[in-house]
């Protein structure tokens, strides 16, 4: 069978066949048929043959007949086996007789003049009249009118060409019977003479003994036709050389130009054929060949479709898909062109666009109030449907940038589904979003590297300030007899321990400033602390020679703050006061309420006088003593401002004259 | 013969920490790494480690919760790392006690002698009835006496008073007006000062280092309360 498919004999040969069955089928059908049209399967020969021969003889009659009245010739058909005889048709006088009563069939016929009547009634006239130029000028003989409700009928002659106005229909009949003539035909049942009737019973003499046969010939001729157009079309494309299917010329045209050309072939011929088709051997065999041409002109398309398909080419070689497929790319590419232009001339070619739409429709289809109506919902749906989705759009945008601005890190705006400028917002964001995580990111990485810095240079440097210290101390405890050896032992314990203060100082400071340093707020009565802190001074106040003065309210007064470095800040400023005040003074602790504020005020009398600010003085290292003869570093003040701004409260310093006072300020709980 | 076992890998560091015990009459062992000091630790019979946290090999907390595993022994860390976190994580994973440097050779000492006495002395931990104990405090109720680390503290009456109602409820806050009413029976107007004042002395007679005190901890803002695992 694969060795069929690719042969190009085998092909050929089963074209013939196909083409010879498809003849076969078809004149079998075509001959049932005719047979089955004369009577031949219900009544009979006879029957048959009187069908067959009576519709041809008719026509015969009709002829005749015609011709007697145009021009009132006879012996018409001499030659054939045609009789007939002419009677008059208002009182069936014999007018002519060639049948001299032979065995025939019969049929007879009325023939009247080829005539039209036409019926006008009073306002129905559109004819003018009959102009007649009468030299220049034009003379307008009006056609006589039938009065109002009159009618009229107009009957034209079209032997003659004339027109008679009869004003009744008894009138129109007469004149019908006038000129009409009755027609008796006659078929020699003899057929001496070869005519068409002879042809036809000659015809149905060949036919008579197959028609039982017929439609068992017709079938199995189809049969067969389609097993031989199956096996044409799983031939179709193979060729002897290689096992795939490869197309040929015709397989290459472009399948919609093929199919129109080839329907447009086929239903010319198949129109010819219905036209042309006689029961006449000439027209018979002309009827043939235009069926055998359309059929193989189908064949042919059957067989390039079929190639087609198995190659996959069907649908990719239509020209008019290859002429959508241009347009679409043309469309895209104009959108994409669009797309690019800026935001406001995009929305205004829109408005422009629908406006112009609606003018259309509204000028198109004025008198059509429905279709109006449909447009203008049309339009509005379009409208609504455009501004609900850049709503949603923008909507989308909007959360995602709130969310940004609120700091979520990990939120990202989903561009699904966004088309042209809303997604390039919704990347924008996208971007920020990145852009500031990384920020943060950095800025979290530098502030581990200064917690690190500190704590790492903090072990770095206490290391060697230990063996330092130690040994120092070990120094002083050595006997030495040199006074000079022991003096500077004396400075060297009283520096070291100076560093040792000053590098705690620094890295509190450092920890204070940068926010390293964990703050958990807890409520703290003021009042208590208050009470504390002069239990824990009381000693040291009395050896600098001061007097303690505490106020506080009767109440107590609460504030959010972290115990430990509340009690540093006072240690800071107390441990100032021993160090710094007037000795035989007295210094003020006290708590009052401001408002929604707690304030706690620390005042002394110094000592030296203090020539800054107190701006200047709650700056790092910046100290009182300008001399730099006391113990300090400088921080104290420095790293009490730093805790109190970080639990949320504030620390201010007053110079006035010898008094030095220092505020510490915090929002009250409630 | 007390041994105490150094480990540090400053060898200044070490060489000082060595006279200084060694003149109280103590006999040391140096190790350089953590390694070296559980190697030791295994080898010899040591009362207590002076162990550093910042070392190459084995740094101190590891090698503390390895000596956790199979010893009591106390060990006190020794460090520059002062932070809060550094210190709780130090207690946490089994230390006695922590250092930070640079550090006062006295108080060093101090420190040194009270594990020792707890470790050798009070190792045995007999509990006698109507003795209340945190820490190295123990102090008894019948007998009003109080000890730390097996050395008796002389208190007053009010002082007595108030370190047993912290001993009796270890790790309560106690606010000076709560104080005051408990200790003095009597409503505590202008008691604050008081009360500090007392704190403060009763600190001095029971702590190594007043200004650092381990048991008797200020709650700034709200009050006093004894720290310390109690029973």
């Amino acid at each position: 069978m694969k060795k069929l498919r690719g042969s190009l004999w085998a092909k050929t040969f089963a074209i013939i066949l196909l083409a010879l069955l498809a003849l076969t089928c078809a004149a079998s059908v075509i001959a049932a048929w005719w047979l089955d049209e004369a009577g031949a399967y219900s009544r009979g020969w006879d029957h048959a043959a009187e069908s067959l021969v009576r519709s041809r003889a008719q026509e015969y009659a009709e002829n005749a007949g015609l011709n007697y009245l145009e021009s009132g010739t006879t012996g018409v058909y001499d030659d054939t086996n045609f009789r007939y005889a002419l009677l008059d048709a208002r009182d069936n006088t014999l007018l002519f007789s060639n049948w001299q009563s032979e065995a025939a069939w019969e049929s007879s016929l009325r023939v009247t003049v080829p005539h039209d009547v036409s019926v006008e009634y009073g306002e129905d006239t559109f004819d003018a009249g009959e102009a007649v130029h009468d030299g220049p000028e034009v003379r307008v003989t009006p056609t006589p009118r039938p009065a109002d409700g009159e009618k009229v009928y107009v009957l034209t002659d079209f032997f003659t060409g004339e027109s008679t106005r009869f004003s009744d229909r008894r009138e129109v009949e007469d004149w019908e019977r006038e000129h009409s003539v009755l027609v008796q035909g006659y078929v020699l049942k003899s057929l001496a003479v070869q005519d068409d009737f002879s042809q036809r019973l000659e015809a149905l003499n060949a036919v008579w003994g197959l028609r039982a046969a017929l439609p068992w010939i017709a079938a199995a001729s189809l049969l067969l036709g389609l097993l031989l157009f199956v096996f044409l079309l799983s031939a179709a494309g193979h060729r002897d050389e290689t096992d795939a299917v490869t197309p040929n010329v015709v397989d290459k045209l472009p399948w919609d130009v093929l199919s129109a050309a080839l329907g447009f072939a086929i239903y010319a011929l198949l129109y010819a054929i219905a036209e042309t088709f006689r029961y006449n051997t000439p027209e018979l065999v002309l009827c043939g060949g235009a069926f055998l041409l359309a059929g193989l002109l189908f064949l042919l398309w059957c067989m390039s479709t079929a190639t087609r398909l198995k190659l996959g080419t069907l649908v990719k070689g239509c020209l008019l898909v290859k002429l959508l497929r241009w347009v679409w790319k043309l469309v895209k590419e104009l959108f994409l062109a669009l797309g690019k232009l800026p935001l406001v001339w995009k929305w205004a070619l829109g408005v422009a666009a629908l406006a112009f739409v609606d003018l259309l429709w509204r000028m198109g289809f004025q008198r059509d109030g429905d279709v109006l109506a449909f447009g203008w919902l049309l339009l509005w749906l379009l409208i609504g449907l455009a501004t609900c989705y850049a709503v949603l759009a923008f909507r989308r945008l909007r959360k995602g940038a709130a969310q940004i601005a609120a700091g979520d890190e990990s939120a990202s705006v989903d561009t699904k589904r966004l088309i042209g400028d809303f997604k390039a917002h919704a990347e924008d964001l996208n971007n920020i979003r990145a852009g500031l995580s990384r920020a943060v990111d950095e800025r979290m990485k530098s502030e581990r590297f200064k917690t690190e810095l500190i704590t790492n240079v903090s072990h770095d440097i206490k290391t060697p300030l230990t063996s330092i210290v130690s040994y120092v101390d070990l120094l002083g405890k050595e006997e030495l007899a040199n006074d000079k050896a022991k003096e500077y032992i004396e400075v060297l314990q009283r520096q070291s321990a100076r560093l040792k203060k000053l590098i705690e100082d620094l890295i509190e400071a450092s920890k204070a400033s940068t926010g390293s340093l964990p703050v958990t707020l807890t409520r703290c009565e003021l009042g208590v602390l208050l009470e504390q802190t002069a239990g824990e001074y009381a000693e040291r106040l009395e050896a600098s020679g001061l007097r303690l003065v505490t106020e506080k309210p009767a109440e107590p007064v609460t504030v959010m703050a972290d115990g430990r470095h509340l009690w540093r800040i006072f240690d800071n400023l107390m441990s100032n006061i021993c160090k710094y005040a007037q000795s035989g003074t007295r210094v003020y602790l006290s708590l009052t309420r401001e408002g929604n504020k707690a304030a706690v005020t620390f005042r002394n009398i110094s000592r030296e006088p203090i020539k800054l600010e107190g701006t200047e003085l709650t700056e790092r290292f910046v100290r009182g003593d300008s001399a730099r003869s006391t113990e300090g570093s400088g921080l104290g003040l420095a790293i009490a401002q730093s805790l109190a701004q970080l639990q949320g409260g504030d620390l201010a310093v007053t110079v006035d004259g010898d008094l030095f006072k220092v505020t510490l300020r915090f929002p009250v709980a409630e | 013969m007390v041994n105490i076992l150094i480990c540090d890998d400053e060898k200044d560091i070490v060489a000082a920490l060595k006279i200084y015990l060694e003149a109280e009459g103590y006999h040391t062992l140096a190790a350089y790494n953590g390694a070296e000091a559980l190697e030791l630790a295994a080898r010899e019979d040591v009362q207590l480690v002076l162990l550093d946290v910042m070392m190459p090999v084995m740094d101190g907390i590891t090698a503390m919760a390895r000596l956790r595993e199979t010893s009591n022994v106390p060990v006190i860390l020794l460090t520059a790392k002062s932070e809060d976190t550094d210190k709780i994580l130090g207690l946490n994973v089994g230390a006695d006690d922590y250092v930070t440097k640079p550090f006062n050779p006295v108080e060093l000492l101090a420190r040194v002698k009270s594990q020792l006495r707890r470790y050798l002395q009070l190792g045995g931990g007999e509990v006698k009835s109507g003795v209340l104990q945190c820490g190295g405090i123990s102090l008894d109720d019948k007998s009003k006496t109080v000890a730390v680390d097996g050395e008796p503290v002389t208190l007053t009456p009010t002082e007595f008073e108030i370190l047993r109602l912290l001993l009796q409820h270890p790790g309560e806050v106690f606010s000076p007006a709560q104080l005051y009413r408990r200790v003095w029976n009597d409503e505590p107007y202008g008691a604050e000062s008081t009360v500090a004042v007392h704190i403060r002395h009763l600190r001095e007679k029971i702590e190594i280092d007043p200004a650092q005190p381990r048991y008797i901890k200020a709650v700034w803002g709200q009050g006093y309360k004894l720290e310390g695992k109690g029973s």
